[in-house]
């Protein structure tokens, strides 16, 4: 199963990737969308739209959970597969990260 | 001087962008949507100021509470639910706001419009084959009016449906 969902969600789209992070505590939809804003600098604002169908498949494919209700606001966080989902995401952009400064020094050093 | 008017406003699944800016100069200019008849086929307009209004329309099938709410927070006002589409307003000033800010909502949104179709499509197969029967054994111009209307209709939402099947596809290929 994990191997499918590794399919599906790496490399991961920005959005997935700063929401999966966002859940690291628990939140509610919109608390989300400020957390991303403010983790980016307000660089990215995510989309309510865009929120809401992406928290639909995580929950449907158990990256996320809901943990409780705030004033009919479902609160979300993280699961273990999430978790694991996540940190192989950030060894793959650790991966890119040093290439790419590997690359340039080499780069400067001709 | 007129304060409200309606407007035919023909638009398909794979213009909806252009339907939601076409509303957005509408209101800039003082035409504000107030309501629509037929899923957007007739737009009534009234004249109030001009304002800076982002138009978006979404197709949910059956959401759950949890959409309207993250939408309510989000500044978004619900202007309009009609058969699965939403239309969503929200004022803006500087940065014009969006309820979809990836790729991937659009295609998601095409693919749960592509199953709503399909559902309706399927069942017109046995439902055909009645009318064609039923034509041939009675060929009466009543029944030939009704079914040159039906079979209109189903062959637009054929098109419909193999044009956002054809759009949505070549979505997927950019990402």
């Amino acid at each position: 199963m994990f191997k499918k969902i590794i399919e599906k969600y790496i490399p991961m789209t920005e959005t997935a990737y700063y929401m999966l992070l966002a859940l690291k505590k628990p939140l509610h939809g919109y608390g989300i969308i400020l957390e991303v804003e403010r983790l980016t600098n307000k660089r990215l604002r995510i989309g309510a739209g865009t929120i809401y169908g992406t928290l639909t498949k995580m929950e449907q494919d158990q990256l996320i959970q809901v943990v409780g209700e705030d004033d009919r606001r479902k609160i979300y966080l993280q699961t273990e597969l999430g978790m694991e989902l996540l940190s192989l995401e950030i060894n793959r952009l650790k991966e890119l990260y040093e290439n790419g400064v590997k690359g340039e020094n080499l780069n400067a050093n001709q | 001087m007129r304060t409200n008017k309606w407007v035919l406003t023909p638009w398909t699944p794979l213009s909806i962008n252009k339907y939601e800016t076409y509303l957005e100069n509408q209101a800039q200019n003082g035409w504000i949507f107030q309501t629509s008849r037929l899923s957007f086929l007739f737009t009534k307009f009234v004249r109030q100021e001009p304002s800076k209004l982002r138009f978006c329309i979404d197709f949910q099938r059956t959401p759950q509470t949890e959409y309207t709410t993250i939408m309510d927070d989000d500044g978004w006002i619900l202007a309009q639910m009609t058969q699965g589409w939403y239309l969503w307003i929200k004022a803006y000033t500087t940065e014009r706001p969006a309820i979809f800010t990836d790729h991937q909502s659009f295609i998601d949104r095409n693919q749960r419009l592509l199953l709503t179709l399909g559902v309706i499509l399927l069942p017109q197969i046995p439902i055909s084959l009645v009318i064609m029967r039923r034509l041939t054994a009675f060929p009466q111009v009543s029944w030939m009016i009704f079914s040159i209307g039906y079979f209109f209709v189903i062959l637009c939402l054929i098109c419909y449906f193999i044009a956002l099947f054809i759009a949505n596809r070549k979505m997927k290929k950019r990402i």
